[in-house]
This record gives C-alpha cells, structure tokens and sequence, in this order.
C-alpha cells in the first residue's frame, strides 16, 4: 500500500472484486464497511468504485491526520448519485465520538442544487460554505473541499464554485471522531444513494486555489526508477539518471539514541502486601465506574474481590440487559422469590416498557485475571411493578418481581463466614458471596453443617455485597 | 366478620355461600389509574410532536445556510432533552399504572366456600354476615344465628373482608402489627363448650377452645386465650 505524495493523509481507490467489503486505505487507517461495498458497475478509475445503497455507510477509525487545525488541507473525490433531488445526501460526516451532540464536527454536504462545507469545534462554527451547483444523478463529479490560508475554498469538475470563503470564526478545526461516509451519522439522516471514488484527504496542502483540470488517472505513489548500475571506474563517475522521486530507506534507531515509549493504559499494581503485625484486608471495593463487556452482557456492578477475579452483577429484563445500581432480593425454592433492581436514569424507558412481564434476571459473573469467565444466574422472577424516582438532578427506575422456581438441591461449602444469628427457628449466616448456593441446597458454612437453605437474601449496590443465607431451623 | 351471599341451600343449616370482598378500594385504584392513564396518554402524545419538531428544528438549524448559531442549537436541544425526560417519565408512570391496574383486578372479589348457620337456621337466602372465630380469613365462616331474622347482613356489624393487596402497604403492614393482639385481647366471636348453665341469671361458664395465633413473631407462639374458662357468660334464648 502506498499513498501518492507524503501530504495524503487517506487514500481509497476503491477497488477490488464486485461485491466484496473491503475498503482499502493506502495510508492504513481502518476502514468498516456497514453495508456500503465494493461495486464494479460503476467506476471512475480502476474498474470499481464503492457503493451505497442509501441505507450503508461506511466509517474510517478516528485519527489526528484529519486534524487541520489551522492549516492547508484538500478533501477531493469523484461521487456519481443514483438518485438525486433537493433533498441533502451526507458525503462525509467527521463526528466527536465523545460529543454526538454535533459540538464538534464537520460535514460535506451535497445536494442536486446544493455543495455544502460545515464545520464546528466546540460549538464554535469555524466554517460555513454553502454553494448552488447543479448536478444530476449517473453521472460523474469530481469535487474538492480545499482549507488554503485560513479560507475555504470549493471545486465543482475543477471550477472554483463562488468566491473564497473566510472563517466565520478563527480557530483551529481539532477534531477527533471518526469519519463517516454516505451518512449522517449525527441524525442517522441524508444517506447517501450513489457511489465514491478515488476519495483522497491531503494535510498540510491546498492542491488547488484556482481552476483546474480534475484528475483523468487515479491517484498513485510516483514510480522510483532504480538507478542504473554504475560501472565505477576508478576516479571516474557514471552519470545517472534523474528519478522523480528519491527513495529514502526506513530510519533506523541510532545507538545512544532512544526510541519512542508507547505508554500503555494498562497499571499493573503490585500485589498487596500485609504489614506485619496488620492484617491484609480481604476485600477491596472499587468505584464500579468502569463497566465491562463480559460474555455479551452489559456489566453494571462491578466490585473487586481479592486479586484473583472481579465480581460483576448484571441484571437482564427479557433480551435486554440493563444497567443497575444496585438489587435487592430474597430468592427461595418453591415459594415466591421476590426481587427488585434500580435502573439509573431514564434512557431506558422505553425498551423496560417495551418488555414488561418478561422475566427479571440477575447473574454473578467473575472475572478472573487470565481472561476466563464464569457467569451463573442468581434469580428470575416475573416483573409485574415499577416505579420512577426523580430527585433534583437524577432520575431511576425501580423494578420489582415474583416467581416461583425450583432448583435441583446440591451440598455447597460457603466461606468467610461473617455474622451468625439464631432465633425464630431460624438460623442465618453472611458469608462470602457465592453464586453456586442455591434454596434448597444443603450448606455447610465454614467448618460448620449448616442444614438445608430455604432462603438467601441479596442486597448489592456499588459499595455494598451482601448475601445471608437462612436455614430453616436453628443450628447451635 | 364479613359478608356472604347464600348460593345453594344443602340442607339442615348447611349451606354453600360466596363471600363477598370489600372492592371499593380496588375500584377506585383501577379508576384512578384508568384515568391517569388516559391522561398520560394524552400528554405523551404531545411530547412525541414537540420532540418531533424540535428534533427537525436541531436538522434544520444544523443545515441551514449558514448554519445557526451555538446559542440557538444549545437552545434546540435543552429543550429537546427536557420533553424527552417527561415523555420518559410519562411512560414509565402510565407502564406502572397499567401494571397496578393488572395487579388489582388479580384480586380475588368473591370466594366459594361450605359453612354453618350458628343456630342451623335452614331457611336463610341473600345476603348474610359471617363469623371467623379466630378473626382470621383461614377459619371455617360460620353463618350468623338466623334466629329472629339475626342472619341478614349488617354493615355496621359484619364489616367487609378486603383483600391485603387492595390497601396501602402502611395500613396494610399496621394490621398486621395489630392482628396478635387484637386475636387475643379483643375478639369478636370466640368458640367454646358450656362447662356449667345458670338457667336462673341465664348465664354460664365456658370453656374456650384453645386457639392459637397465625403469627407466630421470631417462632413465638401466641395463645389466644387469655383466661380458659369464661364465668357468667350471658345467655340469649331463642325461645
């Protein structure tokens, strides 16, 4: 792979076999097709073009080459539509990932009457370039966006369309997000019906300020001419001949000199030690900011236990798994269970209605440090009640359930035991949390037979864990 | 205490009748909730046009040429944000209103069951009121003495059963609480055998039958009697 001149900072010819989904960047950066494919019926150079069928985009990984600040730049292509009208079609869409709100964007724009520059940088428009133009679909159309001297300049076939534009504001344009072809991603709008070609970004170059004669061959890097062999003689030197390009061999790291650091993201922590005369702390809690994927569920608790695993509790309402904060729930064998889960905010509103009376589940996943995982499922019950809580600034969802349900009664070992109380007939223990103790199941907890468990109580938020397990009669 | 309706006759004082539930609170929870669905029905629906429209006034102002301004945008989308807070809030609560409104209709308005006339009365039909001997719902109901006419329903006298589900959580929690006590140092109908009669004060002593409470707080068990024997119990005679 290779890009045409060092200023191309993204280079997609386009090409490949009629159907596949590889999109192919010279420059390396990733690109994901959602739909939008290799198409050969169509093409500009190169006997293929790409494909979008109005419902496809595609969509290049974020990188700071398509940060201009200040600086010159070219966005060029050739795009044929297969329908057109008045009605505006997303070529590109570069969007903030952390501000999809559109504070921080940049959209090529075009419609039959209409070539459109925005952009934005902190909610600050930096440009605004509109243009009445008049193209038609099934035909091809080289357009450039070009950033020359703190102005927007825009070609239409080669011809400057209007005059230059300034900045409506100064500024640099540092955005950062990826970029987005044949949609809007920001409204999901203005799908793109047609294909792109030989789509280019420079950096650093304003490649054409005036009118000029679109590219009648694709973009590719100039052709190194080796240099003859030189018949040295002695004190005599050949000529050679001139190449159009000089080829500069990879830069080595010289000795004495030290090569970049990646940083990584990752703190490895020593282990904690015990200070003598102290006693290790068994448990560590952590903020459970950071929510994992684990096994295709949406964590919502995470708490640490230990250094061998981290205990996530995820809570699903049907197919959907739901974020919680924190559950509450006495789990029996064959009288009703009840449960109850706080879902925060209200974003998902509508998908809980949407599956009202599905069944309510809560799952313990341990996470262990070489990767494996291990899930198994607390309780279920039938969700039949909800309720909404709103304070000043935050809103949450609380959703309650029976069921009834029986498991197939085992022996279980529970351990750590922490409190012990006996009376009504009853005995209860809080030990360390464990998903395999189940009602019904016979327990012994630590070094003592408990009896049979006919019920276990949970109550779990961000910085709490409890599970009690009550057997029916009293151990002493 | 409650109120029954006599469905069949079976003879010699026997009868089999329905007992009626106390649904006023029921009704009126279902109506309640029927109406604020219908209301929140109402406001969704607008919520659902003005997000519309501010979500095309964001695309357009996005769009427009030039485009608008942040102050405009930020402005779009505060409100946009706000009607989709209370549309999300709407439809969460009219969810828990129908799922209320499921909830009270699962409650029981009426039970089947067999039961004596106190006096084995055999002519009873309509409505009647009913004794639990222990106040608790689990008793066998006994019919009232139908005996000059006593049998009939009386509001002030035979109350309503009403389901636990069909009140609020505190008060049904404070019966609860009471229930204990109110078996043991107040009940209204208690069952026993007459040890000795007085047929000159018309009055006797009476053996209680040993009853127990249904409660049993912490696994304590509570007995009802709180003396075994009852002296000069007064007597009413049918005749």
């Amino acid at each position: 792979m290779a890009v045409d001149d060092a200023y191309s900072v993204l280079l997609m010819h386009m090409n490949g076999e009629d159907g596949s989904t590889t999109l192919t960047d010279e420059a390396g950066h990733t690109v994901t097709p959602y739909g939008a494919e290799i198409d050969t019926d169509q093409s500009k150079f190169g006997g293929a073009s790409c494909l979008f069928a109005g419902d496809d985009y595609a969509v290049i990984s974020d990188s700071n080459d398509f940060d201009f600040g200040t600086g010159d730049f070219t966005i060029d292509f050739w795009v044929r539509f297969s329908a057109l009208d008045t009605n505006s079609r997303e070529i590109m869409q570069r969007l903030d990932a952390d501000n999809p709100g559109g504070l921080n964007r940049m959209d090529l724009i075009m419609a039959s009457n209409t070539l459109q520059f925005t952009a934005y940088t902190d909610g600050t428009q930096i440009a605004s370039v509109s243009r009445s133009i008049t193209i038609s679909a099934s035909n091809w159309y080289h357009v450039a966006i070009v950033g020359y001297s703190g102005q927007f300049l825009l070609f239409l076939g080669g011809v400057k369309q209007g005059a230059s534009a300034d900045r409506v504001n100064p500024g640099s344009m540092p955005y950062s997000g990826n970029v987005y072809l044949g949609k809007n991603q920001q409204f999901g709008v203005y799908w793109l019906a047609g294909w792109i070609d030989e789509l280019r970004i420079s950096k650093g170059i304003a490649r054409w300020t005036t009118d000029f004669t679109p590219p009648t061959v694709a973009y590719n890097p100039p052709v190194l001419v080796a240099p003859p062999a030189l018949d040295a003689a002695a004190g005599l030197s050949a000529d050679v001949e001139s190449s159009t390009a000089i080829d500069v061999g990879p830069l080595e790291v010289v000795s004495v000199l030290s090569a970049i650091v990646t940083h990584s993201e990752e703190i490895v922590a020593p282990p904690l030690l015990g200070i003598s005369g102290l006693s290790v702390t068994p448990w560590v809690y952590a903020v459970p900011a950071a929510l994992s994927v684990v096994s295709g569920l949406q964590a919502s608790i995470a708490l640490f236990r230990d250094r061998n695993f981290r205990i996530t509790y995820v809570c699903t309402l049907g197919d959907l798994t739901i974020p919680i904060t924190s559950f509450q729930a006495r789990f029996k064998s064959g009288n009703p269970s009840f449960l109850s889960v706080v879902v925060p905010g209200l974003d998902y509103a509508d998908d809980i209605v949407a599956r009202a009376g599905d069944l309510l589940r809560v799952y313990m996943v341990k996470t262990y440090k070489d990767g494996n995982v291990t899930r198994e499922m607390l309780g279920e019950v039938t969700q039949d009640a909800l309720r909404l809580d709103q304070g000043a600034r935050n809103q949450s969802i609380t959703l309650d359930g029976y069921g009834t349900y029986t498991h197939e009664a085992k022996a279980v070992t529970l351990t750590s035991p922490q409190y012990k109380a006996v009376y009504g007939g009853k005995t209860r223990y809080r030990c360390a949390p464990d998903f395999t103790a189940k009602p019904g199941d016979t327990a012994t907890v630590g070094e003592e037979a408990a009896g049979v468990i006919s019920a276990i109580t949970w109550a779990i938020g961000a910085n709490s864990e409890l599970m009690e397990i009550e057997i029916a009669g009293e151990v002493v | 205490m409650g109120k029954a309706t006599i469905v069949s006759n079976l003879g010699k004082g026997h009868y089999r009748i329905s007992i009626k539930y106390n649904t006023t609170v029921t009704d009126k929870i279902i109506s309640q909730c029927t109406s604020r669905m219908a209301s929140l029905d109402t406001k969704i629906t607008a919520l659902d046009s003005l997000i519309a429209a501010e979500e095309m006034k964001l695309i357009d102002a996005n769009l427009s040429s030039p485009p608008a301004d942040w102050k405009t945008i930020f402005g779009i989308k505060t409100r946009l944000n706000g009607y989709k807070r209370q549309r999300y809030a709407f439809v969460i609560e009219r969810e828990s209103s129908r799922q209320k409104i499921v909830q009270q209709q699962l409650i029981s308005r009426s039970i089947e069951t067999e039961a004596w006339c106190a006096d084995l009365t055999e002519d009873l039909s309509g409505d009647v009121g009913t004794i639990e001997p222990t106040n608790i719902r689990a008793d066998v109901p006994i019919i009232q003495p139908g005996y000059d006419d006593n049998a009939g329903y009386d509001k002030g006298r035979d109350g309503c059963l009403q389901h636990a589900m069909a009140n609020v959580p505190e008060a049904t929690f404070w019966n609860l609480a009471m229930h204990p006590g109110w078996q043991k140092y107040a009940p209204l109908y208690r069952t026993g055998s007459i040890l000795v009669l007085d047929k000159t004060t018309n009055t006797a002593s009476v053996s209680l039958h040993a009853a127990t409470s249904t409660q049993r707080p912490r696994g304590q068990v509570i007995d009802l009697n709180v003396e075994d024997i009852l002296h000069e119990v007064p007597i009413r005679y049918m005749n």
